[in-house]
């Protein structure tokens, strides 16, 4: 859907009452807590084509990791690629809770506690399959629509650097984001303690003084983490991946990441699974773990995952589209079937680097716009919701 | 092509292919148009010295300090952990 000058500013989404768009479909099975993590997926087993979550924590959670536990819920349950959801749980009142919110929301649900049934997982088996099949019939009935760019969080991860990262696929991604923002979208990167060596690059494009401190204190807490559990930050990131494919030092490796996130100023620091507040470049205070960093994207309401990675890495989240991206040409050439688009033409100087952005932007917007990415095809994802402290 | 400066101030190259000891290296990207002559092996990816560099001296890539040179290092040598270090992260060298 090319605009007068040509340049394509639209995908086909499904749009939803509260204003967001999805680029996917789906009827989410999710258990809130983990007394009914198993009873989900056996749920899931019964309706083919479901996505199913489970949160294998709950009770007793405290400070961060409950609010963590809180926002990730919301977030999948709400999420714009999610069609429907059935929710179980052991917990009533959280339930409750949660079924009100996605009712303001308008998000089709359906919510069964174990308690009312008879405390019996199979009698919360049976119901909540009949009540996803019902759902799933009904969000089939919803089709794409025109929608604009702006109405995209596309979220920017890397794992498994090698420099080729830092040369080509970062700056490359770096583009699109500099594109989405300058189009109304959000972005965002997160990897907190990638940003270590280059974070005074980050704090001076911050909006205000009060982002740039942010950016910085972000980083300071995290190097302390790592100091205070005696950690060899030498040894440990650049890892024996990274040293091997030619790393030398957190601060190559970190200029190297962050030109992922392009050149637009950043409107502040959101916490993990923190939803961005407005349009533009946002920066995530999330641990570096691609499990984790994913989920933190997906459950802050990112439809689309754009992973650089060096040598190869085949994870994604579940629920958000992961396109897998590499310039190294030893490895777009043997992981056929796990990278979703090869910029290798541009390290080996047959393709300049401005039509290969154009090239990654046209995917983008195809996968938005319903192609598939390997790691969907072949199951790859998982939803993964950082801890942060003990439980009770 | 086989190795790319990113940025002005850069001292370093990065080989953009696995490079031989002896070679000369063709170097592009930024002011490139210059040419290298390799004193070692190269693996692709790795950084090359595009001067000498002394004890003490800043390493610069994409424009910044990536670290501090540990061991003096020749142009065309390889510069890499044995002769460079972080100066962000915490630890002292070994």
């Amino acid at each position: 859907m090319p605009t007068g000058d040509g340049r394509l500013m639209q995908f086909l989404g499904y749009a939803r009452p509260d204003g967001s768009v999805g680029v996917r479909n789906h009827l989410l099975v999710l258990s809130i807590t983990g007394l009914t993590g198993p009873a989900a997926r056996r749920i899931a087993r019964t309706l083919p084509g479901c996505r199913c979550v489970t949160m294998p924590y709950g009770g007793g959670l405290l400070g961060a990791d409950a609010l963590a536990h809180e926002r990730a819920l919301l977030g999948f349950a709400s999420h714009p690629n999610v069609g429907a959801v059935v929710m179980v749980g052991g917990n009533k009142p959280e339930l409750v809770r949660l079924a009100e919110q996605l009712a303001s929301l308008e998000k089709p649900c359906e919510a069964l506690v174990l308690d009312d049934c008879e405390h019996d997982a199979l009698t919360l088996t049976d119901r909540a399959v009949r009540k996803g099949a019902a759902l799933a019939r009904q969000i089939s009935r919803q089709r794409r629509v025109p929608a604009p760019v702006s109405s995209l969080f596309v979220a920017l991860e890397c794992g498994r650097s090698d420099p080729s990262s830092g040369l080509v696929a970062n700056p490359l991604v770096g583009r699109i984001a500099d594109r989405l923002v300058d189009s109304g979208g959000r972005a965002a990167i997160g990897e907190t303690v990638e940003w270590l060596g280059a974070e005074h690059l980050l704090a001076a494009r911050g909006v205000t003084p009060a982002v740039g401190e942010a950016i910085v204190d972000a980083v300071r807490r995290r190097e302390a983490l790592a100091v205070d559990a005696g950690m060899d930050l030498l040894g440990n990131n650049p890892g024996p991946t990274n040293i091997d494919a030619g790393l030398s030092s957190i601060e190559e490796k970190s200029l190297g990441n962050i030109t992922k996130c392009g050149n637009r100023p950043i409107r502040g620091v959101i916490g993990y699974a923190e939803a961005p507040p407005g349009p533009g470049l946002w920066v995530m205070d999330a641990p570096a773990y691609a499990p984790e960093s994913l989920t933190g994207f997906t459950a802050a309401g990112a439809q689309l995952l754009l992973f650089t990675t060096g040598v190869g890495n085949s994870f994604a989240s579940d629920l958000c589209p992961t396109i897998k991206l590499s310039a190294n040409p030893v490895a777009t050439r043997r992981l056929g079937q796990q990278l979703d688009f090869d910029a290798s033409a541009v390290f080996e100087g047959r393709e300049p680097i401005e039509t290969a952005a154009e090239r990654l932007f046209e995917a983008v917007l195809d996968v938005a716009s319903g192609t598939l990415t390997w790691g969907e095809v072949l199951g790859e994802g998982e939803e993964v919701v950082s801890r942060f402290g003990p439980a009770l | 092509m086989d190795a790319i400066v990113l940025n002005e101030r850069d001292n370093v190259a990065t080989a953009l292919r696995p490079l031989a000891r002896g070679a000369v290296a063709r170097v592009g990207g930024v002011g490139g148009g210059a040419t290298l002559c390799l004193a070692e092996d190269v693996p692709l990816l790795h950084k090359i010295a595009l001067v000498d560099l002394a004890a003490g001296d800043l390493v610069y890539k994409y424009g910044e300090a990536i670290g501090v040179v540990t061991h003096q290092v020749a142009a065309g040598n390889l510069v890499h952990v044995h002769n460079m270090r972080s100066r962000r992260a915490q630890r002292p060298p070994v």
